[in-house]
């Protein structure tokens, strides 16, 4: 199993020499504005959202422009077809709940071009359980709580996990960590993953969320993360996440089944 | 291929005709003086040290083993033996028949060599047909100031012309814009897969070990090669044959500690070197508990012992062991080491024929662990060669000198076996191992054709083996396996070759200048694959295989080389074009870490790479030091990054400027200074940014487009030697690196701003601003 989440902690050797970090200003080009779809289709939304976006200059303020009078067309390999309304501006959506093993083929038609993208619903894998240990010593925080989740990864087939963790009041919060899995290394296995990210303490009740991911789904986030990784470990090739969209599209359009449990920490 | 092998045949041929027509032009008129030049201190071998005939106006040089042999017609003769930093000796000969003489030079004091006459050999880089060389003695680098007081051989070839560092602070070089892994780094031959020590930060050379260094740019004679862009020869000390000594020396960051001896006196001698790091030792007062559990330092230990069977036989053992540890707590581990072992035997047949005959062992192995939801997990990969070489040399006379001999390696290549303290959790998992030879026979000629021109030129012939067992697999263009073949053990799975010419041609205009013109193809088999920006362990050597073709690279360099005031300034100017065949590079968004089908990830092309270097340096005086400038290009094109198009290779820099001086103040105080300036390396930064899922993605548009900023840094030194008490020498050097404090950008992370998340920013990260250190050093 290859983590997403490499060696951060060796930026710790530099704290070791005199180091510092500064904001600077960096001259980049200008890019013209391009179609971002964002969606993913998952056995727990019964409506499928596809989100059109632009994007933006990189050192633009983060508001991207949503794309309107966009025609999408979702189908899937036994022969549902639909197509989506545009609920909000840049928002389409239709009732289209996802299920295991079937293929979904997405359209995307808007500014006179077309885009296209084919995924196909991964198997879902259910959290066994859930539990509760105190953060060793080792990690940069501490006196709290870690959550493990376990479960048994089917054998012989590839599979691809992420794992999101969270407070069930901070549900609404955007994510900063993307961490995802496959299972190289540990297939068939009976496995435990611990989330690092955060502690929790006595009493917080504690959502844990195991997506099985489509493998172009896994793909796109896998190479996301990279681009999150910095300093001295840096990605020597920085290059934009592989997607399954054709095209010139930004984003992907992803599959994934939703397996969820919660705890309450308790000392 | 068929008219491939013609030629060749017709190549090989034709030297041999050469070889045959020098061998018969041996007059008996000629008689041949020959034994080894020795420092009368030490009783080492001087490498290189010159060998002139003063009424012929030629000479010779001797050899890595301070062996030289000279054959001219009978006569009277004065005959001078000088070495830098040695005082020359003038031999009055009457020669009538051959003779052995073994030569002592004792070394100058400083105050000496103000006055002592520059000698003929001091214009070696107007006469002999070799460029792109770069010879290093610790003797000459000690007092120029690096990071952190510890002296480096890598550090100081930084700051040569044509070679470029690679990320601040570390060991890792460029050479003419070939990449770190085109560099042999051979050390008493055997091959150093990782030189640096601490991420990169050191390198494993501990300065105290070495005696001498040669840096060739690419054209090295042919019986070099294995790597595209340069070879770094670098040459153990042999050890005090004369009396015992230590020497050693405390810093901040790590202590040394060598004491030599002889064996027999004048017979055989030993060295033992040791170097430890304790910068760890400071983690304990951390408060941080994580840092507290740190384990991080380096050691190395090189030994050598050489004994002289007989006047015709001298034996040389040679070792060295280095390691890495770091450990951070039980939450991550990095390892890694090189062992090597030389077996020497030199051999004279007669006083014309040297042989050489080398037994080596060269292995590196480096892994990682990282704790996976409370199991340590340990990636463990390696690289282990056998090697025997057999080189001879054969002294014709002053014009003509042959080279010859063969190589073969035996390399086994451990791609990666995973161990995990609890296996059912995680599946072990042993890659299996790779075994490949890689072979070379070449044949070289030194042959001064008249008094203004002399040439070098040469022929290797390499060849490549895979053999089995192991399991090869072919990819379809979604890097999905299509086919797989199993080869049983010892069963040829693919086989290279390669015909690699080498030439120098050299008119000397007069005794001030000369015009020099070479040609080299160099062929590499084993290729390192890294995909971060430090010198990590966790980046990958792989071997040539089906699916991997060796890299080859045709350079071609023209340089003028002029002296000045009796030798005492050198200058040169180069320019070269390089040519790089079957490079390897990644797709976008590879994976390369525990991946079995590492291979389905690479993409294949070509590079090119040309530029213009200037060499100024100041041989003698109170002030010495040199100023290199190199103005250059360099990029790569592979049909699956966009297209084919050409894009700046990371390591392109346009301007790449080195200022070195060192100042004997007085006779206790040496100032040095050195100043360097590169442009910015060529990254890839993002041009907008778009969101997803709720994260900000960045948006890249082409490869290298962008430049980090201009890097540019001072540092001093300054060196202070008390009186010898009888036979105890001391020394202290201080030194501080990056003395105006200047921000360089070590890397620039782009990221969402902390309050506010709609704003993006660019961050940078400077090391090392106004590092000051201190030395020690002793010796008695």
């Amino acid at each position: 199993m290859k983590t997403i989440k490499t060696f951060i902690i060796l930026s710790g050797i530099v704290a070791l020499f005199s180091s510092c970090r500064n904001i600077i200003d960096i001259e980049l080009d200008s890019i013209d504005p391009k179609l971002v779809i964002d969606g993913a289709v998952t056995d727990i939304n019964e409506t499928l959202r596809i989100k059109l976006t632009k994007s933006v200059d990189y050192f633009e303020t983060g508001v991207y422009p949503n794309v309107s009078g966009a025609a999408i067309i979702v189908s899937d390999s036994q022969g549902e077809m639909r197509q989506l309304n545009e609920t909000a501006p840049g928002i389409y959506s239709a009732y289209f709940p996802g299920i295991e093993g079937n293929e979904y083929a997405l359209t995307v038609m808007v500014e006179a071009e077309e885009y296209t993208a084919e995924v196909e619903m991964p198997y879902k894998v259910f959290i066994d359980s859930l539990s509760v240990e105190p953060t060793p010593s080792y990690l940069e925080f501490s006196g709290g709580y870690l959550v493990n989740c376990h479960f048994n990864d089917p054998p012989g087939i590839k599979n691809f996990y992420r794992l999101k963790v969270s407070g069930i009041n901070d549900l609404e919060e955007t994510n900063d960590a993307l961490i995802v899995y496959d299972d190289a290394y540990v297939d068939g296995n009976n496995i435990t993953l611990r989330w690092d990210e955060e502690q929790f303490l006595p009493n917080d009740t504690v959502v844990v969320e195991l997506q099985t991911l489509a493998e172009s789904t896994y793909e796109y986030y896998r190479t996301l993360a990279s681009l999150f990784e910095s300093g001295m470990i840096g990605n020597a090739n920085p290059a934009n996440p592989i997607t399954n969209l054709s095209g010139d599209a930004l984003g992907y359009f992803g599959a994934f089944t939703v397996s969820r449990d919660t705890i309450v920490i308790s000392e | 291929m068929k008219n491939n092998s013609k030629t060749r045949n017709k190549i090989v041929l034709t030297l041999l005709m050469i070889f045959l027509t020098i061998s018969s032009v041996l007059a008996d008129e000629n008689v041949t003086i020959s034994g080894h030049v020795r420092s009368a201190e030490t009783g080492e071998g001087l490498i290189g040290s010159t060998i002139y005939v003063e009424e012929l106006k030629t000479g010779t040089a001797t050899n890595a083993y301070g062996f030289y042999s000279l054959t001219i017609p009978k006569g009277n003769y004065t005959i001078r033996y000088s070495y830098i930093g040695y005082q020359q000796n003038l031999l009055p000969l009457s020669l009538s028949e051959s003779n052995v003489k073994n030569i002592e030079l004792q070394p100058s004091s400083a105050e000496m060599e103000e006055i002592v006459v520059r000698s003929e050999a001091e214009d070696k880089n107007i006469r002999v047909a070799e460029m792109g060389v770069t010879k290093l003695s610790p003797r000459e680098t000690r007092i120029i100031p690096v990071i952190l007081g510890e002296q480096d051989i890598l550090k100081t070839i930084q700051l040569l012309p044509g070679v470029s560092s690679g990320t601040e602070g570390t060991t890792g070089f460029y050479v003419r814009g070939g990449g770190i892994d085109q560099n042999l780094i051979i050390l008493d031959e055997a091959p150093i897969y990782s030189a640096s020590h601490l991420m990169g930060f050191f390198s494993v050379f501990n300065s105290d070990a070495i005696k001498d260094m040669k840096l060739y740019k690419g054209n090295a004679p042919a019986i070099y090669g294995g790597r595209l862009s340069s070879i770094l020869d670098i040459q153990m000390n042999e050890g005090n044959a004369k009396k015992f000594s230590a020497s050693g020396g405390l810093g901040l960051l790590a202590s040394r500690l060598t004491i030599e001896s002889p064996i027999v006196k004048d017979k055989g001698s030993f060295i033992i070197s040791g170097r430890r790091s304790y910068a760890d030792m400071f983690l304990i007062f951390s408060r941080d508990k994580a840092q507290k559990e740190t384990d991080l330092y380096f050691y190395d230990l090189n030994a050598k012992a050489n004994y002289k069977i007989n006047d015709n036989n001298r034996i040389y053992l040679s070792g060295y062991l280095g390691r890495d540890v770091f450990n951070i707590d039980d939450l991550f581990a990095l390892k890694w080491g090189n062992k090597t072992a030389t077996f020497r035997w030199n051999h004279i047949f007669n006083n014309q024929l040297f042989l050489n005959s080398s037994l080596i062992y060269s292995n590196y192995d480096y892994g990682f662990g990282y704790n996976f939801s409370d199991n340590m997990i340990y990636i463990n990969s390696g690289i282990r060669d056998l090697n025997w070489k057999e080189d001879l040399q054969y002294y014709i006379n002053t014009n003509h000198t042959i080279k010859f001999g063969f190589n073969a390696i035996y390399h086994t290549y451990q791609p990666g076996e995973i161990n995990a303290d609890n296996d059912d959790f995680f599946n072990s998992v042993f890659m299996g191992e790779k075994q490949s030879f890689e072979g070379a026979v070449y044949l070289s000629h030194d042959w001064n054709i008249s008094e203004h021109f002399s040439v070098n030129y040469g022929l290797r012939y390499s060849g490549y083996m895979a053999v089995g067992p192991d399991t090869v697999y072919t990819y379809n263009e979604q890097d999905e396996r299509v086919n797989s073949e199993a080869f049983a053990d010892g069963e040829v799975i693919q086989k290279y070759k390669e015909i690699e010419p080498r030439m120098t041609f050299n008119v000397i205009l007069n005794r001030n200048s000369s015009l020099k013109f070479s040609y080299a193809r160099n062929a590499q088999y084993v290729h390192l694959l890294s995909n971060s920006s430090a010198s990590l362990p966790t980046d990958v050597w792989i071997p040539s295989s089906k699916n991997v073709k060796p890299q080859v690279a045709d350079q071609i360099a023209v340089g003028y080389f002029r002296n000045f005031k009796n030798n005492m300034f050198e200058t040169s100017v180069e320019v070269y074009h390089k040519d790089l065949y079957n490079q390897i590079d990644y797709q976008n968004g590879a994976e390369i870490l525990l991946n079995q089908d590492v291979e389905s990830q690479l993409v294949f092309g070509k590079g090119r790479a040309y530029g213009l270097e200037l060499y100024l340096k100041k041989r003698t005086g109170r002030l010495t030091g040199w100023v290199g400038y190199t103005l250059s290009k360099t990029e790569k094109s592979m049909d699956e990054i966009e297209n084919g198009r050409w894009f700046p290779a990371k390591q392109d820099r346009t301007h790449d400027i080195s200022v070195v001086g060192m100042y004997q103040l007085n006779e206790k105080w040496n100032l040095s200074a050195n100043w360097v300036f590169n442009t910015g390396n060529a990254v890839t930064f993002p041009s907008g940014k778009y969101s997803v899922d709720g994260f900000t993605v960045p948006v890249y548009t082409s490869r290298n487009a962008y430049r980090m900023p201009d890097y540019h840094r001072l540092d001093l030194g300054a060196t202070y030697t008390p009186k010898k008490k009888k036979r105890f020498e001391s020394s202290w050097s201080f030194s501080l690196y990056n003395a105006y404090g200047r921000k360089n950008a070590f890397s620039i992370t782009f990221q969402e701003n902390e309050n506010n998340p709609t704003q993006t920013e660019a961050e940078r990260l400077a090391l090392f601003q106004m590092i000051p250190s201190v030395t020690y050093n002793f010796k008695f």
